[in-house]
């Protein structure tokens, strides 16, 4: 790259100017203008203003589309999505940071894409007076034992405030507590947070186009898309027949209990862990179970379970029963594939750790892009 | 039948009458006041458990103020645990207490409460970046009791064929017993009673707080001097204050303390700045010089006095109403 510099310097230049160009005009609402040079090959159009397409609109999607608009404010990027917000998987999670159900995703990816999540919701609890109504806040809490060492965590120096539980603390629980972990934990509530970003997708031009399944890679090609950024979860079962993935099934039932004002896990996959406007009582991890139907028995078990561990959820009126199926896969797939003439940029197979991933995930794909584009302006 | 009558209908009264009725179930029990459940200064406070120092709660008698302490710690702390905490708007609150002083010792309240975590100065400037002058701190986890909800369910609790409420301003105590069968009268007046009991070391420190409604603010944050606070509560309104007014009579909400508050506020914990507010409260702290009053009157063995307990009503009612109740029912003993 750095033998091209000389030469394509000027050009370089120009191209900049264009796609400045190009993103004011957009912004004045104008049919985009593209400005050509006059040797300009096809090429030279899509590096000024590179058109992206993303697949799916949970969490990920929505996120990758996001931070990708931020990093090339000229490019054009369209969010293709079979089902949108409150109808995805990252609607029915709780939406608590803590790694899990990620398989065998190498530790260091893990702790990179959490720990820029982790720090970016603080940031924004932290700072953005809109941040609470967005579905963005902390969340203190203890993750409940049945043995007497809780062992270490390689994720434990991102949280804020990661300690072992004093007994003092635990004494409040059932008995058969006999360790825990307290930490803050940082909750984005999908059905809150992904109108947010949605509508700052859209404020920085972004197109949506809902009820759009996407059956081929193919397809999107014929639409002339160079760029495709693939977040479909399950979906890339069909998409891009990855035979690696399978559901791993959740069912949650929201409750209201706000004077509940800590969550708790236990090592037994219960869980409590509180939204906005209601606790999210879980849990199952079903794997291989495709049924999106409301189990009573799994219903069942989840509230006597955690009325064992809390007894005032009694209290708790159920206000909504809930399933999602985790897109459950060995390794959370981040890469590039040259498909055809496309190059498809994978962000799937997030497990119950979409949540707790996606700001650092995104932040990848844009640097995956960013090289992408670089090196092609260069091979002018 | 032994007639009975508690002054008061804030949570020291009710709390009074809870503990009275378990002691004497086939009492007459009368509760008096002039301001009934929304109408008094119990309503307008956040009640949380935290208590700075336990000796000045009653300088007289050393160990005094830490028992009237745990006693009513453990008592908010198993209704906060067990299946009642709900109905009794009595919770587990997580909590953290900021500092711009490096010298600061721990507040007595951290040795009653669980969880207690010392807070570097790397999480303080995490935590709170808009507020750089922060040098020490300490998260917990104490016990919030809102009256809105605590004072019906105390209310509840008490035997309902034994007990009439009155409302009357009563202008001496003496009307109360003067030609009445009414063997124990406990005098929970608060600020009244500068003039019931004519006692010239009560006095009044008037605070001023928002009820806002944020349901994503779990945990209560404690600002500096205790001056600005933000208290999470047992629905999804959070109590955001506040002030200190000492001898300042007004319970209407002053506009200019209102902006103050709210710029510290939102200083401390920018997200309350999304929050939509309910309204604005004021409310006279019933405050004592000398401590908190717990103790038999010297002339008519009749009455017993629990007043004076400051920004610390929520906090103490249950202990020092035990202790009221323990004095009642050993004066009743003895043939009073």
């Amino acid at each position: 790259m750095s033998s091209c510099w000389p030469f394509l310097s000027i050009k370089n230049r120009l191209l900049s100017l264009i796609s400045n160009l190009n993103s004011f005009l957009r912004s004045l609402g104008t049919r985009a203008a593209t400005v050509e040079l006059s040797n300009s090959a096809p090429s030279n159009r899509a590096m000024s203003s590179p058109k992206i397409a993303v697949v799916g609109a949970g969490i990920i999607g929505i996120s990758s589309a996001l931070r990708i608009l931020q990093a090339f404010p000229g490019a054009e990027v369209t969010i293709f999505a079979e089902s949108v917000s409150p109808d995805t998987t990252s609607d029915v999670a709780a939406g608590f940071w803590g790694p899990s159900y990620i398989s065998n995703t190498p530790h260091e990816l893990v702790i990179s894409w959490g720990k820029e999540t982790y720090d970016h919701l603080v940031d924004l609890a932290k700072s953005d007076p809109q941040s609470g109504k967005c579905g963005v806040f902390l969340a203190p809490g203890f993750e409940l034992l049945s043995v007497d060492d809780p062992g270490t965590r390689y994720w434990s120096h991102i949280p804020l405030e990661f300690r072992r539980a004093t007994p003092s603390e635990l004494s409040v629980f059932p008995s058969r507590i006999k360790s825990g972990i307290y930490f803050i934990s940082a909750v984005a509530e999908g059905s809150k947070l992904i109108p947010h970003l949605t509508d700052q997708f859209k404020a920085l031009g972004g197109k949506l186009v809902e009820n759009h399944r996407v059956n081929s890679f193919s397809e999107l090609q014929q639409m002339g898309y160079k760029h495709i950024v693939n977040c479909t979860g399950l979906g890339a079962m069909k998409l891009c027949g990855d035979k690696t993935m399978f559901p791993i099934r959740g069912q949650v039932h929201r409750v209201a209990a706000p004077w509940l004002k800590f969550w708790f896990t236990s090592d037994d996959g219960t869980y409590c862990l509180m939204n906005t406007n209601f606790a999210v009582l879980g849990g199952v991890a079903q794997k291989g179970d495709w049924n999106m139907s409301v189990s009573e028995t799994d219903k069942a078990g989840i509230l006597s379970r955690n009325y064992a561990i809390w007894p005032s959820l009694r209290a708790a009126p159920v206000l909504a029963d809930l399933v999602g199926l985790r897109p459950g896969r060995d390794k959370v797939r981040l890469e590039r594939e040259n498909i055809g003439d496309c190059t498809v940029y994978h962000n799937y197979g997030h497990g119950g750790s979409g949540l707790t991933l996606f700001w650092g995930c995104a932040g990848d794909i844009v640097k995956l892009l960013k090289a992408d584009l670089q090196t092609a302006a260069c091979k002018l | 039948f032994q007639d009975v009558t508690v002054l008061g209908a804030g949570i020291v009264g009710w709390s009074v009458a809870v503990q009275l009725l378990d002691a004497l179930p086939n009492c007459r029990l009368t509760v008096v006041a002039d301001q009934l459940d929304g109408e008094t200064v119990s309503w307008v406070a956040a009640g949380s458990f935290r208590i700075e120092n336990f000796e000045e709660l009653c300088p007289d008698r050393p160990g005094q103020g830490r028992k009237w302490a745990a006693d009513s710690f453990q008592h908010y702390l198993d209704l906060a645990v067990s299946g009642q905490g709900s109905s009794a708007g009595c919770l587990l609150l997580p909590l953290v207490q900021v500092y711009e002083d490096s010298n600061q010792t721990p507040p007595d309240y951290l040795q009653l409460a669980h969880s207690v975590a010392t807070l570097t100065p790397d999480q303080l400037r995490t935590e709170f970046p808009r507020w750089p002058s922060l040098q020490c701190g300490w998260s917990c986890e104490t016990t919030l009791t809102e009256s809105r909800l605590y004072l019906p369910f105390l209310r509840a609790r008490c035997r309902c064929t034994n007990l009439t409420v009155t409302r009357h301003r009563v202008n001496s105590l003496s009307e109360l017993l003067d030609g009445s069968s009414c063997r124990l009268l406990f005098n929970c007046s608060g600020l009244g009673a500068a003039q019931l009991a004519k006692d010239p070391n009560v006095y009044p420190i008037r605070g001023q707080v928002f009820k806002v409604r944020a349901p994503w603010l779990k945990r209560a944050v404690i600002g500096p001097n205790g001056e600005t606070y933000i208290y999470p509560g047992a629905t999804d309104i959070v109590t955001v204050g506040g002030c200190r007014q000492p001898n300042s009579w007004s319970t209407e909400p002053c506009p200019d303390d209102a902006s103050k508050i709210w710029s510290r506020a939102t200083r401390l914990v920018p997200s309350v700045g999304g929050a939509e507010t309910v309204n604005q409260l004021a409310g006279l702290r019933p405050a004592r010089l000398g401590g908190i009053r717990v103790e038999l009157d010297s002339t008519d063995s009749r009455i017993v006095h629990c007043y004076g307990h400051g920004g610390n009503g929520v906090a103490l009612a249950w202990g020092t109403a035990s202790e009221a109740v323990k004095l009642g029912l050993e004066s009743l003993r003895r043939g009073g």
